[in-house]
């Protein structure tokens, strides 16, 4: 039988004012369910929470309701003071008299009997409440990293340094992801590979992390504190064990045909090849496409010249399944391919060349060796033109996004090139200049002042290739209204951030939502940054949306963070406030799982039949589910059909 | 016709399928009814025509879990039933074979039903072997949704509690449906008991309004309710105003489109929040 | 005399925006009549049209359902599932005759408590300017 303590608040004069409080507690008093009612002036503070202790130890009272303020404010403080006793927290409820009644009412006649109903829905709603404990969930306490970029290797690091053991999933054969491209980063001009390849063999050297490259996955099962994921190495005809990275077999190798990736497509590589010098591991792999041993069973002479005999041209690919319980997806981004700015002559001529690219010719570990040589004739270009906004903040041919970095790296560039060609002229064409970042608009400043980059403001129209070898770029300067054009030895565009092209596939796999132009979509924008829609999975860099290398390492680390508190825990706790399906009442129709958010409902065998079954460590207890069933099959905790009735109903 | 029952005898005969569901004539009275054919019998009384009115997926479900393949014969309506059937796991198509009849519609109480005026499909969306003719699918016009809809809304609702006031509360629109399927029906629970049992008018409404609600997007009007209503309560005019409103809403119409997933239970960002407007503000 | 009874009004509101938008009206001492009342829940993808129905039925002179603006769900998708749902109750209910003025569903978030106060106000006076007759499935006439 319950019994309910009810203690109606003064508030000061918030409520009194207007709410005679002796008089809302004399009429609950008559109420068959209520034990006693009492008034004090402020239930939240110590000696409030005090009289609800004393009560529960004196009166036997069994459940309580506070009238006082909104739930939002001060459930947790008269739960905590339930739990103190023994008494199950979730058998208190709260009347808002405050918010609700005394603050929005002008008449105290009319806000007394306001209160007076408020405070009995509630009492004849806790009568319905059930004690409800925390879910307590086991965990392993392994976290999976997606993408060995700068912002996966930061996000395995933290959680390896917080003692937890670190899988770092790669699909390329070395870590380090665009950030290893790169020649020098804004706004400070340090050399990217001079900061980054020290986090690299961190990362490889960390006890705790386990990296596997040329890994994807492809399969992901369970929920957050125990993901099953299925991840598939595929086949590098290289044994990774045996090789000691000396190299031989790339420099023996007799095809030189592969188009190096690293290098930005700019160069030609060996069918079998280290991806990088600074690649870790560095091991290297065999591009099944290109070696002859493999497509006609001719040459091998790598496994001929390996000293260590690690050539296995029998690889396949092996699939395992590991165990986590939190997952970081930092898979990074890809620069499109300017080829739909066909007036633009991406691709086609050989001088108009991405960001990406520069970057590689500019590089010391580049194809030239970084020499800023042009790709056609090797001359050293006296006239560069940067196009910036190439795919960005372009909708009808591209995207309607801007790609956050390029203004940035197009100042750098222009930096860059000076340095390298001191007589040499620099155009950027922009729209507008976006350096919000720290010190980044002093560092554009300094690219227009100190090296005399001229910024003409205005869209490319076309590029033309002239009879002497430079290239005619079109465009204007709207700043003095009037169009121009400049003859360019070299044209680099500021190609779009993209997300990677298996973007989608791979949310589909991890069951997280990605944006119309395939970013993976955070839990809230603003106060949910990091977290997704799926419990125990996080977002770190480019994969949510353009970033640079410090907006990445931040989210690298924040993303680590989250996982790390989640671990820090011996069992993954729950509310309790989540929903059940009564196996006997369901029909299996399973149209609930149609619109559960958070794929947590699954079929189950039951007796003969299939019924739905809700994951409790998937579910967030948001009830579109219960609204689905007809047959009512389904029960939110604290928000059951009882108390909702209850509430519909008693209302006087 | 005839070109049914010698496939179905085939089917049974070289066990494509166990029992086949039909209906069949009694000679002695004329009378036509559901009923099993066999692989031992004849299928001589066995008949397709407008006296055909009942909707035979609703005992698919007893037969498909007794027998591993079951053979039915589907009006277009009915096919459109099944179409939900299929969806929300009620029935495997793995374990029947849908013989399509094109319906030219059938009679009731001496004249052509009016579920056949707006029938959408004569013939039935899941379909192995399909007889007779199949007409183009067409747009139901549901003219008697428009006349209710052109009462005010005092007037709408003196035409219903009239009709609510006089349910008994028998359920057999319930047990006839066959998407009225759950384990314990809402109307049958007891905490809490939104729908009390007694037949009076407030709890009639509920009733009716819930029973269309849960039809909503998966109703595609075999009118069996309103056929063995005792009380002729007019429930085809509450299922086809939500036909109605899912089509004008949601641009589907129930049953016709194979695996479609029922309309309230798909995600779509893109509804304009004018569907939450009152139709006639 | 015969004094004019307040329209009831039932406002289910949920937890993350609307809730919390009702309690700016308070904090921001907006005033608006006395009497609505609001139930709870998680997420107006919660909202079982049941609830709506028996709320009529019970004699509740007006429902109001809201939840957070769309994109803005704190489940990410509820209140989509909850417009498909709460469009077709909508529609079934003038169909019996539910004035439609006594329904109102919107999207109020937790910044919007000068709009939750003004949506009282507002549908408070809609349903007094019902007429008796208009208010069909009133407590009195379905106690037969």
């Amino acid at each position: 039988m319950a019994k309910v303590g009810v203690f109606v608040c003064h508030c000061g004069v918030n409520i009194a004012a207007k709410v005679d409080v002796k008089r809302v507690v004399d009429a609950l008093k008559e109420m068959p369910e209520v034990g006693f009612a009492h008034e004090y002036k402020f239930m939240c503070s110590s000696p409030g929470q005090e009289l609800i202790r004393k009560e529960i130890k004196e009166s036997k009272i069994n459940r309580v309701v506070v009238a006082a303020c909104s739930p939002r404010m001060h459930l947790p403080t008269f739960q905590k003071a339930l739990a103190s006793q023994g008494l199950n927290p979730y058998l208190v409820s709260m009347a808002n008299i405050r918010e609700q009644c005394s603050w929005v009412t002008d008449d105290p006649e009319m806000a007394t009997q306001k209160a007076i109903d408020l405070v009995a829905r509630q009492i004849k709603r806790v009568v319905h409440q059930d004690p409800l404990e925390d879910i307590s969930v086991p965990m392993t306490k392994t976290a999976l990293v997606i993408g060995g970029g700068i912002a996966g290797i930061q996000a395995a690091l933290d959680i390896a340094d917080g003692n937890r053991k670190v899988i770092l999933v790669e699909k390329s054969p070395s870590i380090g992801g665009r950030m290893a491209q790169l020649d020098e980063t804004f706004p400070t001009l340090d050399c990217s590979q001079c900061i980054l390849t020290p986090k690299m063999v961190e990362a490889a050297q960390h006890p705790n992390i386990e990296i596997r490259v040329n890994s994807e996955v492809k399969k992901v099962d369970g929920y957050v504190g125990n993901f099953e994921v299925t991840v598939e190495k595929k086949a590098t005809y290289v044994d990774a064990q045996k090789c000691i990275g000396c190299g031989i077999c790339q420099e023996k190798c007799p095809v030189k045909t592969v188009p190096d990736e690293f290098n930005a497509d700019l160069n030609l590589r060996a069918a079998i090849a280290i991806p990088f010098p600074q690649a870790v591991p560095a091991i290297p792999i065999i591009e099944p496409d290109y070696c002859k041993k493999l497509i006609e069973n001719k040459c091998g002479v790598c496994a001929k010249i390996c000293p260590a005999e690690a050539i296995n041209y029998d690889d396949v690919p092996m699939q395992e399944t590991v165990n986590v319980g939190a997952i970081v997806v930092a898979t990074g981004y890809r620069e499109m391919d300017p080829a739909v700015y066909t007036e633009y002559g991406g691709r086609k001529y050989p001088d108009v060349i991405t960001g990406l690219q520069f970057e590689r010719l500019v590089s010391s570990t580049g194809p030239t060796g970084g020499e800023l040589k042009r790709p056609s004739d090797g001359e050293i270009p006296k006239t560069v033109v940067f196009v910036q906004c190439v795919g960005s903040r372009d909708e009808s041919k591209a995207h309607a996004y801007c790609s956050g970095i390029c203004c940035m790296y197009t100042a750098k560039h222009t930096m860059i090139y000076k340095h390298h060609v001191p007589d040499g002229q620099a155009y950027v064409s922009y729209i507008d200049i976006r350096a919000p970042g720290k010190t980044y608009e002093e560092f554009v400043r300094r690219a227009i002042e100190d090296e005399g980059v001229r910024y003409l403001r205005g869209r490319v129209a076309k590029i033309r290739r002239l009879q002497n070898g430079q290239y005619r770029v079109y465009t204007e300067d709207t700043l003095v209204g009037r169009a121009v054009h400049i003859d360019a030895d070299m044209v680099v565009l500021a190609s779009a951030v993209e997300p990677q092209e298996d973007a989608v596939g791979l949310a589909q796999i991890l069951g997280i939502a990605y944006d119309s132009d395939g970013f993976y979509t955070e839990a809230h924008p603003k106060l949910k940054p990091i977290e997704t829609a799926s419990a125990g999975i996080f977002l770190a860099g480019a994969c949510q949306g353009p970033k640079d290398i410090p907006a990445s390492v931040q989210q690298g680390s924040a993303a680590a963070s989250k996982v790390l508190s989640i671990f820090a825990r011996d069992n993954l706790v729950k509310s309790p406030q989540i929903a059940t399906v009564d196996p006997t009442a369901c029909t299996g129709c399973l149209t609930c799982s149609y619109v559960c958010h958070y794929s947590a409902i699954e079929e189950k065998e039951f007796g003969q039949r299939q019924v739905a079954e809700i994951i409790p460590g998937k579910c967030q207890g948001c009830g579109a589910c219960v609204a689905t069933c007809k047959g009512k099959a389904i029960t939110l905790a604290g928000f059951s059909d009882d108390e909702i009735y209850e509430e519909i109903v008693s209302c006087k | 016709m005839k070109e049914m029952r010698k496939k179905i005898e085939e089917l049974l005969k070289n066990g494509e399928i166990d029992v086949a569901l039909g209906y069949r004539e009694n000679p002695a009275t004329g009378e036509v009814k559901a009923d099993v054919f066999r692989k031992d019998e004849t299928l001589d009384d066995m008949v397709f025509d407008e006296r055909c009115v009942q909707n035979l997926v609703n005992y698919l479900p007893t037969l498909v879990a007794r027998y591993k393949k079951v053979g039915i014969v589907l009006k277009g309506c009915d096919g459109r039933s099944l179409v939900t059937q299929l969806v929300e796991h009620r029935i495997n198509k793995s374990q029947i074979v849908a013989l399509g009849i094109g319906c030219e519609g059938v009679r009731l109480d001496g004249k052509e039903a009016d579920k056949c005026g707006d029938c959408a499909t004569n013939m039935t969306p899941i379909v192995d072997y399909e007889f007779g003719e199949k007409k183009q699918k067409k747009d139901p016009v549901f003219s008697k949704v428009k006349e209710i809809e052109r009462m005010s809304p005092a007037e709408r609702w003196k035409f219903f509690a009239d009709y609510f006031a006089r349910c008994e509360r028998c359920y057999a629109c319930r047990q006839i449906c066959p998407s009225c399927y759950c384990e314990i029906c809402v109307a049958d629970q007891q905490e809490p008991k939104w729908i009390e049992p007694s037949a009076k008018l407030s709890a009639n409404t509920m009733w009716h309004l819930i029973r269309a609600y849960h039809l909503a997007g998966r109703c595609a009007d075999c009118g069996e309710c309103e056929r063995v209503c005792p009380q002729e309560i007019p429930m085809r005019l509450l299922n086809n105003a939500l036909e109605k409103a899912v089509h004008e809403l949601f641009g589907v119409r129930p049953g016709t489109v194979p695996e479609e997933v029922p309309p309230l239970v798909v995600l779509n960002k893109e509804d304009p929040d004018t569907i939450l407007e009152g139709k006639n503000e | 005399m015969q004094v004019e009874k307040e329209p009831k009004i039932l406002a289910i509101l949920c937890k993350w925006c609307s809730y919390a938008g009702a309690d700016l009206a308070g904090t921001s001492r907006f005033i608006y009549p006395a009497n609505v009342r609001i139930v709870q829940v998680p997420c107006s993808g919660r909202v079982d049209p049941i609830m709506i129905f028996k709320a009529f039925v019970e004699g509740y002179d007006g429902v109001m359902v809201s939840g957070c603006h769309p994109g803005d769900c704190h489940y990410g998708t509820g209140n989509y599932h909850a417009r498909r749902r709460i469009a077709v109750a909508r529609r079934l209910l003038e169909f019996v005759g539910v004035h439609p003025d006594r329904m109102h569903f919107t999207w109020i978030s937790a910044a919007e408590g000068k709009k939750f106060a003004d949506v009282c106000s507002r549908f408070t006076d809609e349903l007094k300017a019902l007429s008796g007759t208009e208010k069909t499935l009133a407590r009195k006439e379905l106690a037969t």
